[in-house]
């Protein structure tokens, strides 16, 4: 009762015209950017923050929350109507949603898609509202001790369960540590790897790392690609799905809901992976498995059910603990902190607009993109039209001034363009850049933490062992690594019969 | 046998400057406050983290040069893509310099010549007008601060 309580008073926050009005930008932009290969909801999301400083904390976040699911529907167009995924997660929706679009069926797959996304959003949110308060409030007894050993579960979670081979996994949260550790020091102020420039005492800057992480390397992965669209056209009078469409659709929305709802909480594992175990799911369980990759509408509603719904469930770990389980939510997390807002369990009870205002917003978003994506399908589809010669130059400018507007300072252009060089680098090489930029962000809260409880405990290193918190975060470290470690030795005894074949 | 060439692959080269990296910073971290057991300096961490980094990247050089992995070919970055990433440099370096609007003008031509291959003056025309659009909707609209000229 008091949790509709609260609602109804997000619902008051979410409703009011001008946070109507950001969560229609965000949606609209975050449709845009999903739609546009190249771009991504990280980098979209973080093109648009200096522009939310003047905004109220709500509305900023509210922006940016709409961005990142708003890409979650754009990025299905590109995959149905070109077979090239908008974003990561769209990847899946190319096999089974382009072949639909041939058959002549884009307009049921596109439709089953934006009906998928808002069920498995939906889903998400009530999640959300459900779990989150109650984490909050166990969460509350949380010392410094016990919050390192959650740091660095959440960086070991991060190294192993991310996509690619873990050691390099690892290398690339050791390099984000490494990276975080540029500035003044949090404790003492004193200066680390600065070189005597102000500029740097504050550090590598968040926004201009993750547009050149992302966006930079993006465009010039694209570029190497030579990606050529022409997509399909679907016409307005096809959208209409059949009643079987949909009798086989619904089954696969269920279970993608709680497939991308229970990923989505986990830090590390990016959205794409639950779209993956969605698809795979239903192929599993279909009377007809061979049917997909053929058309299969299953294939479709699955994994973009599963996609929508970790949007809810992802937010979870943010906003109850501070902890971003995947480098989106670490843009809103930058949002916060820029705004004054400090996530975690303290945050339902200090900042109750906010956090209310948020997930309100998010079913109010659902619904925005609901009505938008279908009839707007034509407008969107002829975003993909426009030449390479004038989007990409357009993109790279946006880059540059949103990055330059942060600190208005030319230094941070510089970090956007080093940061998109490695990013290209890394990326071809096949190194997963993700994790560096959620050790970034999880680095510097680790360390404090760690200084922090030393220094209350006077030196005593038993503190991380002593709680109740601190004492199931070990124990779920202890087991992450054993799994590990059993994960390791199957791999390794395994390799000597393969090399002997 | 294996010669130079199948060795020096990315994978191996982008762990060497890894290591180095490590390296350097638990190097710099030597040089800092460490403080005491019970309280830790400035670097604690650094020393902590670039020696991991180091050894990390040691292990995924030694798998790269050891194990022989089959991956597969990396392509060279195209024309294209090199012409971006100059531009992008040169626009970092002379944003505050000259000013935005001459980077922005020079750096939209740069990219429209090599992307389109069209005359320079087509080049020019698409990257004034470029600019002055983004002049309109960040300065004007949205109220960016941006140092569009030096003086």
């Amino acid at each position: 009762m008091e949790t509709l309580h609260h609602l109804g008073s997000g619902f008051a926050v979410a409703l009011s015209w001008h946070n109507l009005f950001w969560c229609l930008v965000g949606c609209v932009w975050g449709t845009l950017v999903g739609v546009l290969p190249g771009l991504g909801p990280l980098a979209g999301m973080a093109l648009l923050l200096p522009f939310t400083f003047n905004l109220e904390p709500a509305s900023a976040l509210i922006m940016l929350a709409g961005i990142f699911y708003g890409a979650m529907y754009g990025g299905s167009t590109t995959s149905i109507l070109a077979r090239i995924p908008g974003e990561a997660a769209s990847v899946v929706t190319c096999i089974d949603g382009y072949e639909m679009a041939r058959q002549g069926r884009a307009g049921p797959a596109l439709v089953v898609s934006a009906v998928g996304s808002f069920f498995g959003g939906t889903v998400s949110i009530v999640g959300l509202m459900l779990f989150a308060p109650i984490l909050a409030g166990a969460m509350l007894s949380v010392g410094p001790a016990a919050e390192f050993v959650l740091m660095a579960l959440a960086l070991l979670v991060v190294s192993f369960v991310s996509s690619g081979r873990p050691i390099r996994t690892v290398a690339m949260v050791l390099l984000g540590l490494t990276v975080g550790l540029v500035g003044l020091d949090p404790l003492t102020a004193y200066p680390r790897f600065t070189y005597g420039s102000i500029d740097l005492a504050d550090g590598i800057g968040f926004v201009p790392l993750s547009i050149g992480l992302f966006g930079i390397s993006e465009i010039l992965l694209s570029l190497d690609r030579r990606e050529k669209l022409d997509p399909i056209r679907p016409r307005l009078r096809d959208l209409f799905p059949k009643s079987d469409d949909l009798r086989r659709s619904a089954p696969a929305m269920a279970r993608g809901s709680l497939i991308g709802f229970a990923f989505g909480i986990i830090p590390g594992i990016s959205h794409v992976v639950s779209t993956f175990v969605s698809y795979a799911v239903e192929k599993r369980l279909s009377p007809r498995p061979e049917e997909f990759g053929h058309g299969a509408i299953a294939g479709v509603a699955g994994p973009e059910t599963a996609n929508n719904a970790t949007t809810g469930s992802s937010m979870i770990p943010l906003l109850v603990l501070g902890i971003p389980a995947i480098p989106v939510t670490a843009i809103l997390l930058s949002a916060m902190l820029i705004h004054g807002i400090r996530p975690g369990p303290q945050l339902v009870s200090d900042h109750p607009d906010v956090f209310w205002g948020l997930i309100a917003s998010m079913y109010v978003g659902n619904a925005i993109l609901l009505l938008l994506n279908l009839p707007l399908v034509g407008l969107f589809v002829s975003v993909l039209r426009i030449p390479k010669i004038y989007l990409t130059p357009s993109i790279l400018l946006i880059c540059i001034i949103g990055v330059y507007s942060v600190q208005a300072s030319a230094l941070d252009l510089s970090i956007m363009v080093v940061a998109g060089v490695a990013g290209y680098v890394l990326r071809k090489f096949g190194f997963d850049v993700a994790p560096l930029l959620l050790a970034l962000v999880l680095g510097g809260r680790a360390e404090i933490s760690f200084r922090r409880a030393l220094t209350i405990s006077d030196g005593d290193y038993g503190t991380f062992m002593r709680g109740s918190a601190a004492q199931v975060f070990l124990a779920a470290l202890v087991l992450v690594l054993s799994m590990q470690a059993v994960a390791w030795t199957a791999g390794y005894r395994r390799r000597p019969a393969t090399s002997e074949e | 046998m294996r010669t130079w060439s199948d060795v020096w692959r990315g994978e191996a080269a982008i762990a060497g400057i890894l290591a180095a990296f490590g390296i350097y910073v638990t190097w710099s971290g030597l040089g800092m406050p460490a403080g005491t057991l019970a309280v830790p300096g400035p670097a604690v961490f650094p020393i902590a983290v670039g020696t991991l980094l180091a050894l990390v990247s040691a292990g995924i050089l030694i798998g790269a040069v050891s194990s022989g992995a089959e991956e597969p070919p990396v392509k060279a970055p195209e024309g294209e893509t090199v012409v971006t990433v100059l531009a992008l440099a040169g626009a970092a370096l002379l944003f505050e310099r000259i000013g935005a609007g001459a980077t922005l003008v020079a750096f939209l031509a740069v990219l429209f010549r090599a992307y389109a291959r069209r005359p320079w003056w087509q080049a020019a025309l698409f990257s004034l007008c470029g600019a002055s659009v983004a002049w309109a909707v960040f300065t004007l609209l949205l109220r960016v601060g941006l140092p569009w000229t030096v003086w």
